[in-house]
């Protein structure tokens, strides 16, 4: 058949699928479509209140390594205030940061910041310092030469954290960019790939800085959206770590264009293959799934082809066992909910039953005698 | 308008309360003047358009949720608080926006994927059920980019227009979906 063919036959596919959505309704039957009618001022204060508390709850809430040293409740993150300014806990970046980066001291933490995610202690205080996760006296110092309303370190004893301001401007510091690694979206840190022309660094970096400011929704995300993190890495030492995701075009809260898609997908295509984890295989009908540390899993080049439902036999060394198996992104049972991750392990330390749900599928598994190894399946239609 | 916002200067206990009853009266201010005009505008382009929107909210979601996404993404340009170059365009990301956004929120794919793409009538022959699957296997992005591309026809920077993406992004999303369509097509 030919491609004019094929063409003709999915129009009509589409012409027909959507048929009974026309004719579309008129405006004010759909504006009015069993919906209360609200007055505007207290639709704005509900808006508001959702993206407050979802900004401000919701970051407290997913920034790694949040739990502090016991000293405040486990449902809230880490996050410094200076004088009205919120700052919150950088998972990303606390390694990109140690003692020599550190700057001048700008201020000390005042008074604990309880947090107990129930009260009334998500205002923020205006005035003086005030810290979730740090006790009163933890030095606040400037990172390098970076504005401190970007990045602050908090430093107690040989530890060093990291907060990052939402509001301000990642990308204004002044060192030069001469590489950037391309790492997992899983971990952070994990490398992917490296891109070190000077001259397409410094044109990345160009259209990086001129690229338009646009916050990211979170319901944006599809599950087949690929992301990944961005490290550059400056000339003064240090290294700005943000999220790419690359189907949405979005770098940190920048929209970027398709020069940085290019060069990251040219970067990923070329880059080394990912490292093997001992210990584990799976076997299916059309070959071995080898295992990777975690975080050096890629959608893009998976293990092993299997079919919807295949079983699998897993394979394992000496001594080890395996605690859990995890399938991202979890396939909906028939009923559509998300079943617990054992039902994909039908027999523990056996077999392996491939997901329902088509299309790249990472399977995660704890072993006993290492940390935590991944795989990548490409599951097809059952014939 | 002043009296409102007296008031809720006057109730703002603290400087969240403070920033979100500025916020309120900045917007609903904006709402007065520019709230009239903003519909006609957006009425104008939806009577123009209704038909095709409808379709393209079908196609994402399929018939039985369309007119729910389609009400969704109308009101929430209406309620958009800044200016509005281009309507048709600014519709089709809305309706884009809250397909995504009704998809992720079920977190029901499979089971919504049947029901979207089971109402085929069995002896209809200008469906092709390999189609069918394939785009029930795709993500919403895919599917819109295959809906503006085979149904509307559109080229590739008109469809990144309209989905606020880049032409690099359609492109990607197109590949990865004439790929499903190629395998499907292929099994006779």
């Amino acid at each position: 058949m030919s491609d004019n063919d094929d063409a003709a036959r999915i129009r009509q596919t589409l012409d027909q699928l959507t048929a009974s959505a026309v004719p579309a309704p008129p405006m004010e039957a759909l504006l009015n479509a069993e919906r209360p009618r609200k007055s505007h001022a207290l639709m704005f204060i509900a808006a508001a209140l959702v993206v407050l508390s979802v900004s401000f709850g919701g970051l407290l809430l997913l920034q790694p390594g949040g739990r502090s040293d016991g000293e405040s409740d486990a449902t809230c993150g880490e996050a410094v205030a200076i004088d009205g300014r919120i700052y919150f806990r950088d998972g990303y970046n606390t390694d990109a940061v140690d003692a020599s980066d550190l700057g001048a001291v700008i201020d000390r933490v005042d008074q604990a910041w309880p947090c107990n995610d129930t009260g009334d202690d998500q205002e923020v205080p205006t005035d003086g310092v005030v810290a979730s996760a740090l006790p009163p006296g933890t030095e606040l110092r400037a990172i390098g030469s970076e504005p401190s309303d970007v990045r602050v370190a908090a430093v107690n004893g040989d530890e060093v954290r990291v907060y990052v301001s939402p509001t301000g401007d990642r990308f204004a510091f002044s060192a030069d960019v001469f590489e950037i690694r391309i790492n997992s979206g899983f971990d952070g840190s994990t490398r992917l790939a490296t891109i070190d022309d000077p001259t397409l660094v410094r044109q990345l970096v160009n259209d990086l800085r001129v690229a338009p400011t646009a916050p990211r929704a979170n319901d944006e995300t599809d599950l087949d959206d690929e992301q990944v993190t961005v490290e550059l890495v400056r000339s003064d030492g240090l290294r700005t770590v943000v999220p790419y995701w690359i189907d949405e075009d979005q770098l940190a809260d920048r929209r970027v264009g398709d020069s940085w898609a290019t060069a990251v997908n040219d970067a990923l295509a070329s880059g080394p293959p990912q490292p093997i984890a001992d210990g584990i295989t799976m076997i299916g009908a059309k070959g071995v799934a080898r295992f990777h540390p975690n975080g050096a899993c890629r959608r893009d080049r998976p293990d092993l082809e299997v079919q919807q439902g295949e079983v699998l036999s897993i394979a394992l060394t000496d001594g080890t066992e395996i605690s859990h198996l995890y399938v991202s992104p979890r396939p909906p049972t028939n009923s559509g909910e998300t079943p617990p991750d054992p039902s994909y392990l039908s027999e523990p330390g056996q077999t392996f039953i491939a997901p329902e749900l088509v299309g790249t599928t990472v399977v995660e598994a704890g072993l006993s005698q290492s940390a935590d190894v991944c795989t990548v399946l490409l599951v097809t239609e059952a014939r | 308008m002043s009296e409102r916002a007296d008031r809720l200067r006057s109730a703002a206990a603290g400087p969240w309360l403070s920033f979100l009853s500025e916020c309120v009266i900045r917007l609903s201010s904006r709402w007065d003047h520019e709230g009239v005009r903003r519909k006609e505008q957006v009425e104008a382009c939806y009577e123009e358009h209704a038909d095709a929107l409808s379709r393209f909210a079908a196609a994402l979601v399929g018939s039985n949720d369309a007119q729910d996404v389609l009400s969704v993404a109308v009101l929430n340009v209406l309620r958009t608080g800044s200016e509005i170059d281009n309507v048709p365009a600014y519709l089709y990301r809305s309706v884009h926006r809250a397909a995504l956004h009704h998809w992720r929120a079920t977190r029901r794919r499979g089971r919504r994927e049947r029901v979207v793409w089971e109402p085929t009538p069995a002896d209809d022959h200008t469906v092709d059920p390999r189609i069918v699957d394939a785009l029930g296997a795709m993500s919403p992005r895919q599917r819109a980019v295959v809906h503006l591309s085979y149904w509307e026809d559109l080229t590739t920077a008109t469809i990144a227009e309209r989905l606020g993406v880049s032409v690099g992004t359609v492109k990607r999303h197109r590949t990865r979906a004439h790929a499903k369509l190629k395998e499907a097509l292929a099994n006779e």
